[in-house]
């Protein structure tokens, strides 16, 4: 469980520095020409570091469920929230890649994606967690998700959404 | 929190930071000399398949009784 947290303290600082574009030092705004596509690089390393999270998410909520700690409904509950989350990145991905700019239709766009999977999130976190009775799993899930959270927000100020 | 234990975290955080890197950003001079950049996520969507395998799998094998 400590590796774990560990683990999820690196997710958190490598996902900050993603948002942050810290992560990508081969690009280098010119001051002739402003860069048009700063919101999507944001957006872009949202969309990254959401799957990533998603992905440590599952992997902690399958992992205490094989130990015993975390019973089927609760993990099947965490399960079809992250799945939902994962396919509005999914769509956030094919909607982002390979445009040059963010318009205002895909902001549109990515604001519906992701404003119900923010609620779920919120929600999930308020009072989905409290059939947690292991406090180590309850801190390392809700560590997990809160990540997630703070990436979604992350993006829907990008989007303004 | 000890140094080493920073350098633990760091270490665990660069493989993250290079999956990270997989947006590449295609560069295209314009004729008035103004840059274009387009983003491209080359294992996102890879990523994201990959958690959405994941969940599907555990849910398909743990059906509600």
């Amino acid at each position: 469980m400590h590796r774990l947290n560990r683990s999820l303290l690196a997710l958190i600082l490598a996902a900050g520095l993603c948002i942050t574009g810290c992560g990508n030092p081969a690009y280098v705004p010119t001051a002739t020409a402003p860069n048009p596509s700063t919101s999507l690089q944001k957006v872009a390393a949202a969309e990254v570091a959401i799957g990533q999270a998603v992905g440590a998410l599952q992997s902690t909520v399958i992992a205490a469920n094989s130990k015993g700690l975390l019973s089927d409904d609760t993990t099947r509950t965490i399960l079809q929230l992250s799945l939902k989350i994962s396919q509005a990145d999914a769509q956030a991905i094919a909607l982002t890649q390979g445009i040059v700019a963010l318009g205002p239709g895909q902001m549109t766009s990515l604001a519906a994606l992701f404003a119900p999977i923010a609620q779920a999130v919120n929600d999930t976190l308020a009072s989905g967690l409290v059939p947690i009775k292991d406090q180590a799993t309850l801190t390392a899930v809700k560590t997990a998700l809160t990540t997630v959270q703070a990436l979604i927000t992350g993006l829907q100020l990008v989007i303004g959404g | 929190m000890p140094f080493l234990a920073i350098l633990g975290i760091i270490n665990e955080a660069l493989p993250l930071l290079q999956a990270g890197a997989s947006i590449i950003h295609s560069w295209r001079k314009n004729t008035d000399g103004t840059v274009t950049v387009s983003v491209e996520l080359t294992q996102a969507a890879d990523v994201a398949a990959a958690d959405i395998k994941q969940a599907t799998d555990w849910l398909t094998a743990h059906p509600k009784g």
